[in-house]
């Protein structure tokens, strides 16, 4: 009688054990499910409405915040474009082409990724949902994208009536953050009239099936999907995909002219190897050179997920290259 | 047969031979040699291949002053008149040939150390890259707007560096 009660209990509690991690999992998945389905929301929005508004983008700088107020944003469907300018700088994006100008004028270099070969949104994120702040008065949607060890990567809210993206905070692991747009004001409907750019330089730029020989390109790199290559008359350009945030790979073959590079940024290490790392508003770029290739990584993930990228792009050194850096590290020049 | 390159020295003959220099006779009696001496042909190889790779080097200016330099050591020697009334210098036998063969040692080193010379100058350079940072995050948002990003370009018209 005893020992039948206490396998009753025990079965009892295995029953619901099993139930919990199931109800669990279930939850867990309905829950990632919904979030992926507003990131898409999201991703549409734009094609399907026409507004305008002021962002304020903060990023970190030379270990403070900078902010930038002011920038103004036209984005209607007319064309499928976007537009944005400030200053000298000026984005045109339409539909598969984008556009950039800086002092030198338009330009185009861009062949176009497979979108269909880019990872799901929750590939490496676990995505959940809950109700966001209102931002730029109006109620929002937060999707949080969370590293699997839990700590919130990404939040992301979006307009609740129109998946519109208004707001986006990009978090270290200890939930400091990176980077941040966000919009101040959204009139929606009221668009400023967009000009296609005229007398774009477009410059060679082929795709690839494959990376030619003497340029690394690993096809799944820190959890990241290679879904574009493409050559450049100066090298090669990766484009890599994780569902939420890309990075590109610029290879150059060559010596890297440290004295070249802007001022700013940081000095850092990849693997044993020296490298510089600015942050910008719209991302962190990494440059540094090995095996006679220069690499030069953007993306606008979190830093811990990009230095866990830039790891697999550069193998390991041999022990002799490691001997060669410690005699000659100090005196070394950048 | 006459043995041609018994009367002079056999780099002279080959080098002459190979330069179209020697008059009929001669040139009949090297390939004469030469039909009958493996050990002719391959000193031949060897004297082509030499020509051939010393030809080959790329001219290269002297540097500033060397002539200067030649032309003083030149005028440093002593010089006695010769019957000719040409002005030659006058040295014993034995320290001819010992000067011979130092000429030849300095002349080894001259040219190891000129092949060397050679060798760094000839290795083709790396070219210097100098990466377009603003550039390159200015295409990565481009390419972010493209895998449906649609507001990662507002964040590239930024002003990529912050004024310090």
């Amino acid at each position: 009688m005893r020992r039948g009660v206490v396998a009753s209990v025990a079965g009892l509690t295995l029953v619901v054990a099993v139930l919990g991690v199931a109800l669990g999992h279930a939850r867990a998945e309905t829950s990632s499910a919904d979030a992926v389905r507003w990131v898409q929301k999201m991703r549409s929005a734009p094609g399907r409405l026409q507004f305008s508004g002021v962002v304020r983008v903060t990023w970190p700088a030379q270990g403070d915040h900078a902010k930038v107020s002011g920038l103004s944003v036209g984005i209607t469907d007319d064309m499928g474009a976007i537009e944005v300018q400030t200053g000298q700088a000026r984005v045109y994006d339409q539909g598969a082409r984008t556009y950039f100008k800086n002092r030198y004028g338009w330009s185009s270099a861009l062949v176009e990724p497979d979108v269909a070969k880019a990872p799901a949104p929750d590939h490496r994120w676990v995505l959940v949902t809950g109700r966001g702040p209102d931002v730029a008065a109006r109620p929002t949607r937060l999707v949080e994208v969370r590293r699997r060890q839990g700590a919130p990567a990404e939040r992301l809210y979006l307009d609740t009536a129109t998946g519109l993206l208004l707001r986006r905070d990009v978090l270290d692991p200890n939930g400091r953050l990176e980077r941040s747009l966000s919009f101040t004001s959204l009139d929606i409907a009221t668009v400023a009239p967009i000009h296609a750019p005229s007398g774009v330089s477009t410059h060679d730029a082929q795709p690839l099936a494959s990376a030619p020989s003497g340029y690394v390109a690993p096809s799944t790199p820190g959890g990241y999907v290679l879904v574009a290559r493409s050559r450049h008359p100066n090298g090669v350009e990766l484009l890599y995909s994780d569902g939420l945030f890309t990075v590109s790979v610029l290879e150059q073959q060559g010596d890297l002219d440290w004295g070249a590079l802007p001022a700013q940024g940081v000095a850092t290490t990849i693997d044993g190897t020296s490298a510089r790392r600015y942050s910008l508003a719209s991302a962190d770029v990494v440059v540094w050179e090995r095996n006679d290739t220069v690499f030069t990584v953007v993306s606008d993930a979190p830093r811990d997920v990009i230095d866990g990228l830039l790891t697999d792009l550069a193998p390991g050194r041999s022990a002799m290259e490691k001997v060669v850096d410690y005699v000659l590290g100090p005196f070394g020049w950048d | 047969m006459t043995d041609f390159l018994g009367a002079r020295d056999d780099h002279d003959f080959l080098s002459g031979y190979l330069d179209g220099e020697l008059t009929a006779d001669e040139r009949a009696g090297v390939e004469a040699q030469l039909a009958t001496s493996a050990e002719l042909r391959a000193e031949l190889a060897d004297v082509t291949a030499a020509r051939d790779a010393v030809r080959g080097l790329p001219r290269r200016e002297a540097p500033a002053g060397f002539w200067d330099a030649v032309l003083a050591t030149v005028a440093a020697e002593p010089v006695e008149a010769t019957e000719g009334g040409e002005a030659a210098p006058v040295v014993a036998l034995d320290e001819r040939r010992r000067r011979r063969a130092r000429a030849w040692r300095i002349a080894g080193a001259a040219a190891a150390a000129a092949a060397v010379v050679l060798a760094v100058i000839l290795v083709p350079g790396q070219r210097q890259v100098r990466p377009n940072v603003t550039g390159a995050a200015t295409q990565h948002a481009a390419s972010s707007s493209d895998l449906g990003d649609s507001i990662g370009p507002i964040t590239a018209a930024v002003p990529l560096m912050r004024p310090r």
